[in-house]
């Protein structure tokens, strides 16, 4: 009886994760690209993170040139214009289009924060 | 007999939910409104060496940078429309900044104040920050043609 209990009781649970975790698979396999997007803005506020809390100076200065030297190559790779339009993401899904603009912002703010240090 | 099997089923979906991945972070730098995407920058105000030019050109920044304890941070936020990822230029921004571990309790309350750096407009302050650990950052957004504000939070961890 308690085997019984406890197969029903994976079986159950395997079976819920797996039909809850299904639009997430689906959705990651259809949007790599969004994903991408996603993964570089994360890259970007954990270099910019450990910027900030760099207390040597000469080391901060090298972060950041890197820094700068990120934000060019992000918008040369990702095709994120400075302050591009709503409009101008031509082909690009929603998903896709909604991380371009969380890349474009983000990079807007740390040359905002960048110019002031 | 039933009533158990109902339990069993009712823990095993729980489990099952327990299972998915957590997409919310706590650390995150971007949080979205109803009607807008919220980003948020935090310096310590020893690295800042240069002042932002207030929209009201008269004034100093936030009263200036040269007295400021070490411990101050210059907290900032650039809003941005959802619908068309406009940036938002003349909304009246509050932000409380609290160490409580739930949000709206205590903290400290100011306006934001409207900056221009690099050619783009971001509202700004400075906010004291003498601990290290978690920040609670609640930013509330007004816009004369809108009723209501819109509340977007953040937890900041300072090191």
């Amino acid at each position: 009886m308690a085997r019984k209990f406890s197969l029903t009781f994976i079986g159950a649970a395997i079976v819920s994760s797996l039909l809850l975790s299904a639009p997430s698979i689906s959705f990651g396999a259809k949007d790599k690209k969004a994903d991408e997007a996603a993964q570089t803005v994360q890259r970007m506020e954990s270099h910019w993170q450990t910027l900030v809390r760099e207390p040597d100076p000469t080391r901060r200065k090298a972060l950041i040139a890197e820094h700068r030297q990120m934000m060019v190559e992000t918008r040369a790779t990702m095709d994120v214009k400075p302050s591009m339009p709503a409009g101008d993401h031509g082909h690009k899904g929603m998903s896709e289009k909604h991380h371009h603009h969380d890349i474009q912002n983000t990079m807007e703010l740390h040359t905002m924060m960048l110019d002031l240090m | 007999m039933n009533k158990i099997f109902t339990i069993l089923m009712m823990a095993a979906l729980t489990f099952g939910l327990a299972l998915q991945p957590v997409y919310a972070k706590d650390d995150a730098f971007h949080v979205e409104s109803g009607s807008y995407r919220v980003y948020l920058g935090v310096v310590p105000v020893s690295l800042l060496n240069k002042n932002p030019d207030l929209v009201d050109q008269d004034r100093q920044l936030h009263g200036g940078i040269a007295q400021l304890p070490a411990t101050m941070q210059h907290v900032m936020v650039a809003v941005f429309r959802k619908d068309n990822n406009a940036r938002v230029l003349d909304a009246t921004v509050i932000a409380k900044v609290s160490r409580g571990k739930i949000f709206g309790l205590g903290g400290n309350e100011k306006p934001l104040e409207k900056m221009v750096t690099s050619g783009a407009v971001a509202y700004a302050n400075f906010f004291d920050m003498p601990d290290r650990g978690d920040y609670r950052i609640e930013v509330n957004i007004f816009e004369s043609h809108k009723t209501g504000s819109e509340k977007v939070r953040f937890t900041y961890v300072k090191n």
